[in-house]
């Protein structure tokens, strides 16, 4: 990530309290844990819902709510988003990681 | 396991600057969170936020995302103005036990520093004191 060299530690500590909070079950305002792009959708075609991000200006941390396993919450991947829209490598990359944990059991 | 634990190496030692620091930082994050979930809840937008207080929008975009410091008088300002009450507690009970040793180890200072953090709450409550979202509140306050 380029996250300047004297933010590192704040941008560190700042993931970290995100992280925490929702591991703790409190709410997450859509300011800074929005609902971003939609998850793969199943075979019958419905939708699996979507993935939120955890937003840190510039610094997005994408992850989705396990159906899979109880009050689990998975992160996909962190990117340094200094563009507006979502990319589609990054949804594309979530669903990769989404269809082998939530499909195939696989967490690695 | 902690969320921290994700982020810093097992064994890495904290200092007791970088623990203060962290605890300072996690207050201002969870406090500002909590008001911006309670502004959704509210359908209160930045913007009428900032009209209710008689301030800029950048002004109030600066204190919810922690670069501007909030004091508790501007706390109270903002609970007031979505007409909620916070509700701040301190564990008296904790007061000896957080005394830090200068000598200390770093891992026990951080160790302290979470017991600490436990204890210490600030709730943004929904309880209404006055329903600032009546207009007729607003007239009788102007």
């Amino acid at each position: 990530m380029h996250v300047e060299a004297r933010k590192r530690a704040a941008f560190r500590r700042g993931m970290a309290q995100q992280i925490q909070r929702l591991a703790d079950g409190h709410r997450m305002s859509s300011e800074n844990f929005p609902k971003e792009g939609e998850l793969p959708k199943k075979t019958n075609g419905e939708s699996a819902g979507h993935f939120h991000a955890f937003k840190r200006i510039p610094v997005r941390g994408y992850c989705w709510r396990s159906k899979r396993l109880e009050n689990t919450w998975f992160i996909s991947h962190y990117v340094y988003k200094d563009y507006q829209k979502l990319k589609a490598r990054d949804t594309e990359r979530l669903g990769k990681n989404w269809t082998r944990i939530e499909v195939n059991g696989d967490e690695r | 396991m902690s969320a921290k634990d994700l982020f810093y190496s097992a064994g890495h030692e904290f200092s007791r600057a970088e623990a203060r620091t962290y605890a300072r930082e996690d207050l201002i994050y969870n406090v500002t969170e909590d008001l911006l979930v309670q502004m959704e809840q509210l359908s209160v937008t930045k913007l009428e936020l900032a009209r209710r207080l008689g301030k800029s929008r950048s002004y109030v975009t600066q204190m919810l995302s922690g670069a501007r410091n909030m004091t508790l008088g501007s706390l109270s300002d903002v609970c007031f103005a979505l007409g909620i009450k916070p509700d701040v507690q301190l564990p008296s009970q904790h007061s000896v036990e957080v005394e830090f040793d200068e000598g200390g180890s770093t891992t026990q200072v951080w160790e302290k520093a979470d017991s600490l953090m436990e204890g210490l709450v600030v709730q943004v409550i929904g309880e209404n004191i006055i329903d600032m979202r009546d207009p007729g509140q607003w007239e009788k306050v102007a």
